[in-house]
């Protein structure tokens, strides 16, 4: 008898295995249209996003501004596409950081226990109880703000919740009797994470992976005061939303753009991770 | 007896941990930029009496050391010392703020449970079907999208639409006019945590409906119910727990976004206020409160863990 | 992770952004139901105002901001009152005489009580002056009037401030800040006075019902001396959210009036039904500061090139929208009103100043004559949300890149930006400051912003400038009491100014306040009635 992972159970019908999958298709588009945009940077914008025009101060769309223009008469448009870098890369690394980190402790503390997961813990319980903002204030004081300082910042703050949620999730499969079995024949430890007890945290995994994506998108904007996140001027999603929201009736897609941008490309995520993990699932099934 | 060495021994770190903060908060704000003094006086014409005369008031002389051996004194006779900025004790300030955020976050947490799990398990049960796709975009939905954009859609439609919720303040003291008021807030807090929650849910209760045993049951004719209840649940029940020891700590310390938005003068907001002002007895004070919160509530989903499945309680050993 | 905007916090200001900075997000439906506000039609007996933090202390000594001064001038009266061009007139003193330019007498007025019935006597001044000024209590009203020496009760109702030297301004700065309160109270409560727990005694028509950390509520005083002012209760509500939310308050009717924080969203608030808007004018000023100690900016011709390269009029258009006005020198008019011989002349003498707004070819033709012509780079901090910083920055960041000239901008928080200017360490570079003067005369900006004495830690000559000419300008502004001389004195320090580019004059935005659900005002108002004296509150009408 092998052993295998308990799958998550995915449709069984062969009829249903042929039809084309068409909103994972779309997710894909989506998700290949804002990569381009993220390569390719201010290149595409129709016009230059830094481009000021104080005189056309927040108007809403019109002849050569489709979506009008932000504060200082910059081209809301423009902004999106060249925005879509520093919206996605930061955020993306800290998300994959997270899962990284986040994965591996959380599961080692769940099998090994003891001392481990002792020291995971406490780390976890210290990182949340100091507060946030006073770390960011002295991370900036003494190190100097930037994008990438403000990404290993949001790294270390959102580490803990992704060590809890990853544990309890391990917990739950840690102690099923196929762990034990992989165990009595010898497997090593970290074999028997990786490729039996992750495919099954698989779907909390990529739920916090979303979370930390889009809140690590915000958060560079929200901790932009303080000299973190994008510098002032560099076109940014989460910027964009944060400045629209007072003048929302004055320019709405300041705001529901990047917004929408912000879902889509999120959504176009989970809806891909979520079907790769089917196909990949029912593969392991067949085994 | 095993479970009291455990508990002795938790508590043991909850004393560690919470002095570890108190003296890492402190020296976080001595390292911060900005001075107490400054913030005082801002932009406004000063003496140098004046700037000498507060700095005397402060302790801002004192070394480092000195200055926190002063302050843990003070607390450990109780007294937690006053604002810099208001004078009013530590314990005045907190207990004015700390009310709201604690009904806040218990309110979601109600939400979460009470929407999140029921959800999760029907759509695990009835996989396949239309509310199953249904709740699944759903959530979806609900982990891509920014939690305060979705805010700002949900007060839209129940706003302008329906004024069916007040939009700002906690109300009164009054628990009808508190749950009115707390609505929004808690829903905008909820929003993504509840994706999360359906689908751990989600998917335990596939995993579980797979079983043997279940199959087996059913064969047996035992409601749909009772297998829910005895097997579904109690396999789901540690994700759901943990999550709801995140959700409370989230909502103590990180819900400043919220409480700006709705005007509620909670934990969150004192933090950010007084870490900005620096003023220090303030955010030792909170901090300590939060650690010590963060560390009991990690305390009890923990052993919340080990009574509902005895074998996590068996720590794997190769 | 999360934090909310920023506040500026300065004398008479305006909570322009709500403090620590982040996404304030507005929210579009209607506001609470149930209306905590007046009735409408019939007769009318309590208002509601929405501010936009809450109060971190009622005692002004600890929170010296416009918001709480609106709030207190109500129940702690003062001495006098000023006007908008600094003329006093009796409030809680009914004359005052100087016997010598060191000495100020307060004949108070007789037959006053406080709110709990205790008559008002000499003591209680001089002790609410003492308060007010005590430098080791660290009262951050005490750097208004440096010159103070003491108060003392010099008779039943009459009081003696003495001064350590002659000072133009002591008696304007003290009509702003002498809120006066029950001295046996405030003596029994020195740790906590301002406290929900020990909230000062005053005289004024109102009294502090409740305070709240969501809300302050005044009901009538009983005992008030004056006429009944018309509104028999008035709150005030905490608003965080911004703009937004507070339509929402005002379209569901929980508040009738706020002041717009955001300029930009003026247009939004016309569109709330029965809103009317009322533009306080302010003598808020706001400019560039240039350090001359060092650097490029050590040139006259990289200052002026710095000077011609900020579209001043569009960024302010995109900033304040139309409820700002362009400086047109390092002076609003009206804070020289009570030294010039005129306000037309003052506004006159401001017109003919050299003028500095966007010209790219001058600003070339500046560099290239400059000792960098080929360019420089700088880095400029800037406070986020704030127009005359981040926008100010931002565009002048973006003109001068043809011109060779790079600017780095960096972002820092507010209190981070009091704490650089309050330190005037090294190396200051260009800076975006705000002043508001406390008092509307000359001295409270130009007095502040130049002279060697002010090159100091916590002075706020942030250009390190300083001339023979400039020098003699500034004691005489600063000491004498004459008001011709001061006069010149101020056109000789506003012209050098403008010659010589130490600073970059920027923008005046006016005060808005709103007032809806049927409330108006009954006449015009300035910023002082609104929160320095206190008389806004008979102002306001029904219907």
């Amino acid at each position: 008898m092998t052993i295998q992972a308990v799958p998550v159970p995915a449709p069984s019908t062969r009829r249903r295995a042929r039809r084309i999958p068409v909103v994972p298709l779309l997710g894909g588009a989506a998700l290949l249209a804002v990569l381009v945009c993220v390569v390719s940077g201010a290149a595409l914008a129709p016009q230059d996003p830094t481009a000021q025009h104080p005189t056309l101060s927040v108007t809403g769309p019109g002849p050569g501004h489709p979506l009008g223009t932000d504060q200082l008469g910059r081209d809301v448009l423009s902004q999106l596409i060249a925005g879509a870098r520093s919206a996605v890369i930061g955020p993306l690394a800290v998300a994959v950081g997270c899962v990284l980190i986040g994965v591996a402790a959380g599961m080692a503390a769940a099998y090994f226990g003891g001392v481990v997961d002792t020291v995971v813990n406490r780390f976890a319980d210290l990182v949340y109880a100091l507060p946030a903002l006073l770390i960011a204030v002295v991370v900036v004081g003494v190190l100097g703000g930037g994008y990438w300082k403000t990404a290993a910042v949001l790294l270390v703050l959102t580490i803990p919740f992704e060590i809890r949620l990853c544990r309890s999730a391990a917990q739950v499969q840690v102690r099923q009797p196929y762990v034990d079995a992989a165990r009595t024949l010898g497997l090593s430890p970290w074999r028997i994470l990786f490729r039996h007890v992750l495919p099954n945290i698989v779907p909390t995994v990529l739920a916090t992976f979303l979370l930390d994506f889009v809140g690590a998108l915000i958060s560079f904007a929200a901790l932009s005061y303080l000299g973190l996140g994008v510098p002032a001027g560099t076109p940014d999603w989460g910027s964009m939303l944060a400045a629209g929201q007072q003048l929302i009736t004055e320019n709405p897609w300041l705001s529901i753009a990047p917004a929408v941008l912000i879902i889509i490309t999120a959504a176009s995520a989970t809806l891909l991770g979520d079907w790769a993990h089917e196909r990949l699932s029912r593969g392991g099934e067949r085994a | 007896m095993p479970i009291v060495v455990f508990l002795l021994k938790r508590l043991f770190g909850v004393i560690v941990i919470v002095l570890v903060v108190s003296f890492l908060v402190f020296s976080l704000l001595a390292l911060s930029p900005g001075s107490v003094v400054a913030t005082l006086l801002g932009n406004r014409p000063s003496t140098p009496d004046l700037v000498a005369a507060l700095k005397a008031k402060y302790h801002l002389n004192d070394p480092f050391l000195v200055q926190y051996w002063h302050w843990l004194v003070g607390v450990l006779h109780g007294d937690f010392g006053r604002s810099t900025q208001s004078g009013a004790t530590v314990t005045s300030v907190i207990a004015d703020h700390l009310p709201v955020t604690l009904e806040v976050a218990v309110y979601t947490l109600v939400l979460v449970v009470g929407i999140g799990i029921p959800a999760g398990m029907l759509a695990g049960i009835r996989w396949g079907s239309r509310f199953d796709k249904g709740v699944s975009a759903l959530t979806v939905f609900g982990m891509s999208a920014p939690g305060f954009a979705v805010g700002i859609v949900l007060v839209y439609l129940l706003g302008v639409k329906v004024a069916l919720f007040p939009v700002y303040g906690a109300g009164g003291s009054s628990p009808v006019d508190r749950i009115e008021h707390l609505t929004l807030p808690a829903i905008a807090l909820a929003f993504g945590l509840i994706a999360i929650i359906v689908r751990q849910t989600r998917a335990a209760t596939l995993n579980v409906m797979r079983q043997d045993y279940v199959t087996f049951a059913r064969a047996r004719g035992v409601s749909p119910t009772r297998i829910l209840v005895r097997y579904a649940l109690r396999n789901t029940a540690l994700p759901i727990v943990t999550s709801a020891g995140l959700l409370l700590i989230v909502a103590i310390s990180g819900a400043v976004l919220i409480e700006t938005v709705f005007s509620l003068q909670g934990a969150g907001q004192l933090m950010v206020q007084s870490v900005t002002a620096k003023d220090v007895p303030v955010v030792q004070g909170l901090a300590i409160f939060i650690a010590l919160f963060v560390v009991v509530v990690n305390l009890l989903v923990d052993a919340a863990a080990l009574i509902i499945d005895p074998r996590t309680r068996v720590a794997a050993r190769s | 992770m999360r934090t909310n905007a920023h506040r500026v916090r300065t004398p008479g200001s305006r909570a322009g952004t709500a403090l620590a900075g982040l996404v304030a997000v507005g929210l579009f439906a209607t506001g609470c139901t149930g209306s905590s506000g007046g009735t409408h039609g019939g007769q009318a007996t309590s208002f509601t105002f929405g501010v936009g933090a809450a109060p971190i202390s009622l005692d002004i000594a600890k929170d010296f901001d416009g918001n709480i001064m609106q709030i207190m001038a109500l129940v702690t009266e003062k001495l006098e009152l000023i006007s908008s061009n600094g003329d006093l007139s009796p409030a809680l003193a009914t004359s005052v005489t100087q016997p010598d330019s060191t000495t100020l007498v307060y004949h108070i007025r007789s037959g006053v009580t406080f709110s709990d019935g205790t008559p008002l006597t000499a003591q209680d001044v001089a002790w609410s002056l003492q308060h007010m000024t005590d430098v080791k209590a660290g009262a951050q009203t005490a750097g208004n009037v440096p010159s103070f020496q003491s108060a003392a009760a010099s008779g039943p109702l009459q009081v003696t401030v003495k001064l350590k030297r002659p000072d133009p301004t002591a008696r304007q700065n003290l009509a702003v800040i002498s809120f006066v309160q029950e001295a046996k109270f405030g003596a029994a409560h020195q740790k906590d006075l301002g406290t929900a727990a020990a909230i000062p005694i005053g005289t004024g028509p109102y009294q502090v019902s409740s305070d709240t950390t969501q809300a302050v509520s005044l009901t009538r005083n009983p005992h008030y001396w004056g006429p009944k002012p018309p509104m028999s209760k008035i709150s005030f509500n905490v608003i965080t959210g911004g703009d937004n939310t507070s339509q929402l308050a005002m379209r569901s009717g929980s508040i009738q009036g706020t002041l717009v924080a955001n300029l930009k969203t003026a247009s939004q608030w016309q569109a709330v039904k029965g809103a009317s808007l009322y533009t306080l004018p302010a003598l808020t000023t706001t400019f560039l500061t240039l350090d001359i100690s060092s650097g490029p900016l050590s040139d006259v011709h990289v200052r002026k090139a710095i000077a011609y390269s900020i579209d001043r009029a569009g960024v302010m258009a995109a900033g304040y929208g139309k409820y700002a006005s362009l400086m047109r020198g390092l002076a609003p008019a009206g804070v020289l009103a009570d030294v010039a011989p005129s306000v037309q002349e003052a506004e006159a003498f401001l017109a003919a100043l050299p003028q500095y707004d966007l010209d790219p070819a001058k600003a070339r033709s500046e560099l290239a004559q400059s000792a960098y012509p080929h360019g420089f780079s700088l880095t400029i901090p800037y406070v986020q949300d704030a127009p005359f910083s981040q926008l100010t920055v931002e565009n002048l960041a973006q003109n001068v890149k043809p011109l060779g000239v790079t600017i780095k901008l960096k972002a820092i928080t507010t209190q981070q930006w009091i704490a650089t200017i309050y330190a005037h360490g090294k190396g200051l570079g260009v800076q975006t400051m705000e002043l508001i003067p406390p008092v509307p005369d000359p001295g409270a900006v130009l007095g502040v912003v130049t002279g060697k004495p002010n090159i100091r830690p916590q002075g706020f000559n942030l250009a390190n400038w300083s001339t023979p000419q400039v020098e003699q300008a500034f004691t005489q502004l600063t000491t004498s009491v004459d008001k011709q001389t001061r006069w010149r004195a101020a056109q000789t320090l506003l012209t050098a100014i403008a010659d010589d580019v130490p600073y970059i004059p920027l923008y005046d935005p006016d005060t808005v306040a709103v007032l809806g659900n049927g409330f108006s005002f009954s006449r015009a108002l300035t910023l002082f009635d609104l929160d320095v004296n206190g008389t806004w509150a008979s102002a306001l009408k029904t219907g």
